[in-house]
């Protein structure tokens, strides 16, 4: 899984420096935490780079009228300029300004923006213009940039957001890319059972929306990883057979197993006793992926329900 | 696997700290994110330039002596 994280924080620095993914691929072996540190080392000389000058467009903003240094903004300085100036603004200013923008526009300053820097502006932004630009991103399946945006939004506007979004898959794959995966337990307890349901079921039909399910129920605590991998088992037969092959697909057991661990044992036991686990390549894969360390203590409390096919191969 | 040497020394002088948990970066590697970094500056710096010029054709004419001060000195 941590691939999937490494992934995610390598695709996030090839945007911050304007370049192709794949020109930085050769970072994706390392550890997400130590990428995402090189990347906030690397943003933090971009947006000092030409500070005076942006100091300086900050201060002539505040001298013009607002609805001007809204023309200005979206007529002359572009996205990427506006988008480092409006940290050096007073938020207020930022947020009138911000509220004259198009939408189309604004949303291009987002996929620039440093929300940590701009929080007081995130949050100060009407609700209804962040679903707007919301809904623009989507479209562009800039799901890095709205997952940069999840911890600086407030709950209202997330709701929004959320409540706007038919469809559940975009919300997967921006909570594939959450900054603070702490924030992702509120964003599951705002959306209803029926939806949860929806997003598991569409989640199984696809592998790489099974990747970003599993990563979302990783970074869950205890009760949405449970409450999750009920709606998992709930699914048919057929369905959980796709689950398995993508697991088996992508090697991805030793994440599924602490999902299965988290479940009371009568639904542990609909997934152990499902008849894709019978084949020997994904006993053997599951098998090897029990042996981690780390899966120690996962494996300890599934004990009785393993069924005897894996016990068999787990045995010393 | 440490980090190669030359590589977390060019990478700390450029960026004014010390990068930690990227063991085996070799030199090359650093040398294209840096490289990849000024390319980005070089573009900010180039887009910042040619914008407050043309921000000041939006200024009032009555405003413009005074922004183009702020922006000019």
């Amino acid at each position: 899984m941590s691939s999937i994280a490494n992934h995610a924080e390598v695709l996030k620095l090839s945007r911050l420096l304007g370049v192709e993914t794949s020109e930085l691929s050769f970072l994706e072996k390392h550890d997400a935490l130590a990428i995402r540190a090189l990347r906030e080392q690397m943003a933090a000389q971009l947006f000092d780079d030409g500070k005076a000058l942006l100091l300086k467009v900050a201060a002539a903003t505040k001298l013009t009228p607002v609805g001007i240094a809204a023309i200005i903004a979206e007529k002359a300085l572009g996205p990427l300029l506006c988008a480092r100036v409006a940290s050096l603004l007073p938020a207020d200013r930022a947020i009138d300004i911000a509220k004259r923008l198009g939408t189309p526009f604004l949303a291009e300053v987002c996929l620039h923006l440093d929300p940590r820097k701009t929080t007081d502006i995130i949050r100060g932004t009407p609700v209804e213009q962040v679903v707007d630009v919301a809904r623009i991103l989507q479209a562009q399946q800039e799901f890095v940039t709205m997952a940069r945006f999840v911890d600086a939004l407030t709950p209202e506007a997330i709701k929004a957001v959320i409540a706007a979004t038919s469809d559940e898959e975009p919300l997967l794959r921006t909570a594939l890319f959450a900054e603070n995966p702490a924030r992702l337990n509120e964003l599951v307890s705002f959306m209803p059972k029926a939806r949860l349901q929806r997003l598991i079921s569409k989640a199984a039909g696809h592998d790489e929306l099974w990747i970003a399910a599993l990563s979302l129920m990783t970074h869950l605590d205890a009760q949405w990883k449970a409450e999750l991998g009920q709606l998992t088992v709930a699914l048919d037969e057929a369905t959980l057979g796709q689950i398995v092959a993508h697991t088996q697909k992508h090697q991805l057991w030793a994440v599924l197993l602490p999902v299965i661990a988290s479940l009371p044992a009568p639904a542990q036991q609909i997934m152990f006793k499902h008849p894709a686990l019978e084949d020997d390549a994904v006993l053997n894969a599951i098998a090897k992926a029990a042996q981690q360390k780390e899966l120690a203590e996962t494996i300890k409390v599934l004990g009785k329900q393993l069924p005897p096919s894996l016990k068999k191969k787990l045995a010393p | 696997m440490a980090i190669d040497n030359k590589a977390s020394s060019l990478l700390a002088d450029r960026l004014g700290a010390p990068v930690t948990g990227l063991p085996g970066l070799k030199l090359a590697e650093a040398e294209t994110l840096l490289s990849a970094l000024d390319a980005a500056k070089a573009r900010q710096r180039a887009a910042l330039q040619a914008s407050t010029e043309a921000a000041l054709g939006h200024v009032p004419m009555l405003l413009r002596g005074a922004v183009r001060k702020i922006l000019f000195g």
